[in-house]
């Protein structure tokens, strides 16, 4: 072992110098496109194990309780660090929730909005907490237009999914449900007034419990579980700044310890908090706790979401 | 195409199956892939055959990617350096693929330049054969941040060991070149460079001609 004490890029300098090479060349440009070619034609033909897994009709419910209880968060795009952010973030202690959450809205609506193609995918990678308050990694694909088309869900490697649970057919597609795995083209239909948006998700829920309840679980739901477009999102939070119950956490994290400012809301024994990144007010994580039943807890934190290509 | 379209990275989608940021990998990475695949083959059709075979290879892993960290090129450029080594053993993997590549022979080098490029090759056969006396994993550091320019964090990344081991590997393989003296590429001491050091490179070379028929 001698000269262990040289620095790296002497190290490489001295062994370049031993061992020559000639300069690099370029793949004629024909050779890359017809090799580029050929592989874009494998890969599509390969049809990468993303499999369309038929989903029992059981299924869905279980799913859709399961998410109304875990509950989400969203990142949205790293985009514009608006103004909005800043006042939001300093004067979340001037600013009621209701004015943080029209905030929100705002940086919401302002996000990147490239419409997908029909025969995309959402792909969402969350964080979601098991029983023991463990995180772990959760993959998600939506259709962006027909769950029919198949829906994979994949969490640690192993997959589970729906198809068309019953019924619908190409005739009839299957939107998916606010409370579920809504696709893109249902959210696109839904209308972005505040009020007609609130009676939407009220049908949508048409079981008994405490009304503003079931509207904030039903909107993290989407927040979580979907890409919505920014319009959409920024609707769901103005609905949300007009229910009764919020409070600011001004200094919170979420689940993955990134820092952030807090929007709770409490209801009948059941505590929604929001976490936002305090400068772009794009929603971190969520925690639910209830009260009356401690295993229904849930946390959850989003890393990533894009529309992707698929064949099909 | 936005590369972080709703902040998802282009590792991300990668990973996620998305075909448009697969299509972009090649365009950023195939040079550098196609380069060190011919200074282990010292031929620019196989080379291509080593471009290939190391994106096809790089699709069927993807899901192995880990979710943090930079650029994908060292994890490319590892999965070259794996296909190059067993080269036959890639293609028969991806056989049916490979077969569907048209025109699999690339245009012929008339080019004025071609004695110079047969010295190129002349010379890099000389390296090679000296590269022949390290071990294996010396050898593929030494490929990874001397020729394709991967710092040591990333060529660690790409071998899939610590930083500390690339850079005793490196340090190591130094002294052994420096022992050897100026003439390490024509002279061969006895005692080294044999058994399957040796033998690898050549094999590689072997099954590449027999390879491209």
């Amino acid at each position: 072992m001698s000269a262990s004490d040289s620095r790296p890029e002497q190290e490489i300098a001295d062994l370049a110098q031993m061992l020559p090479v000639s300069a690099e060349r370029d793949l004629a440009t024909d050779r890359h496109l017809l090799l580029k070619e050929h592989l874009m034609a494998e890969i599509q033909a390969a049809h990468p194990g993303f499999r369309p897994v038929r989903w029992p009709s059981v299924r869905r419910g279980t799913l859709a309780l399961a998410a109304g209880a875990t509950v989400l968060a969203i990142t949205v795009t790293a985009s514009a660090l608006g103004t909005a952010a800043r006042s939001g973030g300093t004067g979340s202690g001037a600013t009621g929730p209701s004015g943080l959450l029209h905030q929100i809205a705002a940086a919401a609506g302002r996000a990147h909005a490239r419409p997908p193609r029909p025969k995309q995918f959402a792909y969402l990678v969350n964080y979601v907490a098991d029983g023991h308050g463990k995180l772990h990694e959760k993959q998600i694909w939506i259709p962006v237009s027909n769950l029919c088309d198949g829906l994979t869900i994949m969490e640690n490697g192993t997959g589970s999914g729906s198809g068309c649970a019953t019924g619908p057919g190409p005739s009839r597609p299957d939107l998916g449900t606010l409370t579920a795995y809504p696709t893109y083209k249902l959210l696109r239909s839904l209308p972005t007034r505040p009020a007609a948006l609130l009676a939407k998700i009220l049908a949508a829920t048409k079981k008994s419990g405490h009304q503003n309840l079931r509207v904030m679980l039903t909107i993290s739901n989407v927040l979580i579980n979907s890409i919505a477009p920014p319009k959409f999102n920024a609707a769901l939070y103005r609905v949300a700044a007009n229910i009764p119950g919020l409070r600011v956490v001004r200094h919170a994290t979420d689940p993955l310890g990134r820092p952030g400012v807090g929007v709770t809301f409490s209801s009948d024994g059941t505590r929604i908090e929001w976490i936002f990144n305090s400068k772009t007010l794009h929603l971190l994580g969520e925690r639910l706790t209830f009260a009356k039943d401690s295993k229904k807890d849930g946390q959850f934190a989003a890393r990533g979401r894009a529309f992707v290509s698929h064949s099909d | 195409m936005e590369p972080s379209q709703y902040g998802l990275t282009s590792r991300a989608r990668v990973r996620a199956g998305d075909q448009d940021a697969f299509g972009e990998l090649f365009d950023e990475h195939a040079r550098a892939v196609y380069n060190q695949g011919y200074r282990l083959t010292l031929n620019w059709s196989a080379a291509e055959e080593v471009v290939s075979l190391t994106f096809l290879e790089a699709w069927r892993l993807r899901a192995g990617i880990e979710e943090a960290g930079g650029s994908l090129r060292p994890w490319l450029l590892g999965i070259s350096l794996n296909v190059t080594r067993n080269l036959n053993r890639a293609a028969r993997r991806h056989q049916a693929a490979m077969d569907r590549i048209p025109g699999s022979r690339p245009v012929p080098d008339f080019s004025d330049d071609l004695a110079a490029r047969l010295d190129d090759a002349a010379e890099l056969r000389r390296v090679l054969d000296a590269l022949d006396r390290l071990r294996p994993g010396e050898r593929d550091v030494i490929v990874l941040c001397v020729w394709s320019g991967l710092d040591y964090a990333a060529a660690a990344q790409a071998l899939g060991v610590p930083v500390g081991t690339v850079r005793s590997r490196l340090s190591r393989a130094r002294d052994k070149l420096r022992q050897a003296g100026p003439r390490a590429s024509t002279a061969r001491e006895p005692g080294m460079g044999s058994g399957q050091l040796v033998g690898d490179r050549e094999a590689v070379v072997r099954s590449v001609q027999e390879g491209t028929r």
